[in-house]
């Protein structure tokens, strides 16, 4: 019996934000994000049958869409990338060393990037974990910012339920990445 | 029991030290909770904790997607796979 088994009608509310935040690290772009999230979506409810049960749901996601984001980048191919090289320096007294300056630069962005992916897949990780109304409630208020009083509404909680929600939350998630990040 | 002007209790100082972390806590209650700071270990303990989480939260530049986005994502999934079952 394989170790792990597919179960989609859960798939959006289990993975939607982790998929999304994976791809926007990416790609950068919203909108763009969105729609590979769906189409890997799709694509995992075609393919299906060559699940084959070794990897968990997630990491079977995951590499649907790393597929998809490599499509996505071949298909915008090097006009983007072309431009990005071109580095523009005023004058000529620039010139000396910014090569090595431009490679330095360049490994910063790179190194403080990958650990923002980390960062993000650990929050996201211990998001999971949490029951599902205080992740609901954690991420509108710690992630999207909503005021107070339009989550209560949209919810029909008191703000004391809020704060009692949120103060849990809080606990658990800091915990949570006291194992896994801090 | 007649409530203190300026003594709270732990459960408050925590309350307070969450709404703080959103920018939602007054003045009056900044100092309340201050003072409670002063002398409650607890209270010392989880603001350090607390202020660590907003600090990682923030660096994290982390995203999801909002409300409306995660419903239509829903909706047009559940569709394909009610396509997907009937063929």
């Amino acid at each position: 019996m394989p170790k792990h088994q597919l179960d989609p009608t859960k798939w959006v509310a289990l993975y939607s934000d982790y998929l999304f935040n994976y791809t926007i690290a990416r790609v950068n772009d919203r909108e763009t994000a969105k729609d590979l999230v769906q189409e890997a979506f799709f694509s995992a409810l075609k393919s299906m049958k060559n699940f084959k049960g070794e990897a968990s749901e997630r990491t079977w996601l995951i590499s649907i869409l790393k597929r998809k984001i490599i499509d996505y980048y071949r298909k915008s191919n090097s006009k983007k990338g072309q431009a990005e090289i071109r580095i523009s320096y005023n004058s000529p007294k620039d010139d000396g060393d910014w090569l090595a300056e431009r490679v330095a630069d360049l490994d910063k962005t790179a190194e403080g990037k990958l650990e923002n992916k980390e960062l993000g897949d650990a929050i996201h990780e211990c998001m999971s974990k949490l029951p599902e109304k205080q992740a609901l409630v954690f991420r509108m208020k710690t992630i999207e910012g909503m005021d107070t009083e339009t989550i209560c509404n949209e919810l029909k909680i008191t703000p004391s339920n809020l704060w009692v929600i949120i103060h849990r939350a809080r606990t658990a998630m800091a915990e949570c990445l006291e194992q896994n990040w801090f | 029991m007649k409530k203190s002007i300026l003594f709270i209790s732990c459960d408050e100082a925590l309350e307070i030290c969450d709404r703080s972390q959103y920018g939602e806590a007054s003045f009056w209650e900044k100092l309340k909770f201050n003072f409670r700071f002063c002398w409650c270990k607890m209270t010392r303990s989880y603001s350090k904790q607390n202020k660590k989480l907003t600090k990682v939260m923030k660096e994290s530049n982390i995203e999801c997607l909002k409300e409306k986005e995660r419903q239509d994502l829903h909706q047009n999934f559940d569709a394909f796979l009610r396509n997907q079952e009937q063929q």
